[in-house]
């Protein structure tokens, strides 16, 4: 009923090097014995496949996404910028040209803020995926080639 | 709606989850924790990375033998009935306030039933029990070592026993007292992040630019042992690195070739 499946010993020896082998660590003899091992047993087959679609999630997760927005430059290749013809100067009075300065001052402020905001929160993230990444592989070594547990039943989180 | 829920849940549990061997997982992440439940029989496809990580940190096992007497007090209480076996408990208190604490629950057949580990401020880290429900008898615990064997310690009773290049030039040492362990990720390459600190799945995180190099500490360590450690390792960098170059653990020898080496620039 409840699926519980008891390793012998055979097993028990072959799921602990099951990890250093998706990993390329282990000797010629030990991947031959595993793989013969492996082709026999339903099981550790199983377990195997399972180790790999870890392994690939593990890596995807912390795969580096992508940040830049190609697209402006993508679109500037495309619309390249005409040159214009010099517009006719005119004159315009001491108030107007206040007023145009303290609205260009204005969008410059905005735009920086923004602009630094951006890079702030691109820089953070890259930051977490770095500790991420450090952390699984501090957690893979400290594991070492042992345990091959799990099911993930049920996974929550809470505030303290 | 909610009974309904309930009862859903309650099925689930009774029908199978409970018939197997199941681990429970507490840690500290930021000012919370998170929680995981799981079955220690068949991996399921779907996991996230937070999972698989506590099953890693899991999975190193425990003996009382690799416990350092130089570094611990062990209070053994024995006699602790938990399900019909007779459980003995370990305090494992560190003798001075630079590495965490451990109690650990073993039944009388050597297996680890629970595992709790606590930083300086008694702040609990990661919690781990394990416990099969259905079980007649259960198999004995394989030990588990690393594959390279701890050399002399090179800090504090801490021992090198890995050494790891990652792809994008960062080194990865790893040390261990035979109960805590943390790992130093050594970037020669560092962004403008300056010094982080913070508790990520149940370990401290620090990492810090030094004379130009970025030292990221992640381990069951506290932040001023973390501290002290970067400053270490980067005072003998020249040393360290050469060692390393070789293939060799860094063990206490670095003073010993650094006191030498300013003998000669004398």
């Amino acid at each position: 009923m409840s699926g519980y499946t008891k390793l012998n010993d055979e097993c028990v020896m072959f799921r602990k090097l099951m990890s250093a082998y998706i990993d390329d660590q282990t000797g010629e003899a030990e991947t031959r014995s595993l793989s013969d091992h492996v082709a026999s047993c339903p099981s550790c087959k199983r377990e195997l496949a399972n180790l790999y679609v870890m392994r690939d999630m593990i890596r995807s997760s912390y795969a580096p996404k992508g940040e830049v927005d190609f697209s402006a430059a993508v679109m500037a290749r495309i619309n390249p910028v005409k040159r214009a013809a010099p517009a006719p100067v005119k004159k315009i009075g001491d108030r107007a040209l206040r007023y145009g300065v303290a609205a260009a001052l204005l969008f410059a402020a905005l735009s920086s803020t923004v602009l630094y905001s951006q890079s702030k929160t691109r820089s953070m993230m890259a930051e977490k995926r770095k500790f991420d990444t450090y952390m699984v592989e501090h957690a893979e070594q400290y594991a070492g080639s042992g345990g091959a547990v799990a099911a993930s039943v049920i996974s929550v989180n809470f505030e303290k | 709606m909610k009974h309904l829920f309930l009862a859903g849940l309650l099925f689930v549990f009774s029908s199978g989850v409970f018939a197997k061997e199941m681990i429970f997982y507490k840690y500290a992440e930021g000012d919370g924790y998170s929680v995981l439940v799981a079955s220690a029989d068949e991996a399921v496809p779907g996991l996230s990375a937070r999972d698989v990580i506590a099953r890693k940190m899991t999975a190193a096992s425990f003996s009382l033998e690799d416990v350092p007497s130089d570094y611990y007090s062990v209070k053994a209480t024995s006699g602790i009935a938990f399900y019909g076996e007779n459980v003995t408990q370990y305090e494992i208190t560190p003798l001075t306030g630079d590495r965490f604490s451990h109690v650990v629950w073993l039944d009388g057949g050597g297996n680890l039933i629970k595992t709790e580990i606590y930083d300086g401020a008694e702040k609990l880290m990661f919690a781990f029990s394990s416990f099969d429900f259905g079980r007649a008898s259960k198999p004995a615990p394989t030990k588990h070592k690393h594959a390279e064997s701890a050399g002399r310690p090179f800090f504090k009773g801490f021992a090198h026993i890995m050494t790891k290049r990652l792809p994008d030039g960062v080194t990865h040492l790893m040390f261990t007292d035979g109960l805590n362990r943390f790992s130093v990720f050594i970037n020669p390459h560092p962004d403008d992040s300056g010094t982080v600190s913070k508790i990520v799945y149940g370990n401290y995180l620090m990492s810090k630019v030094v004379s130009g190099v970025e030292y990221t500490v992640i381990g069951s360590v506290p932040y001023s042992t973390m501290e002290e450690f970067i400053k270490v390792l980067n005072g003998s960098r020249t040393e360290i690195g050469d060692m390393l170059k070789t293939g060799a653990l860094i063990t206490d020898e670095v003073y010993t070739k650094k006191t030498e080496m300013e003998e000669i620039l004398k």
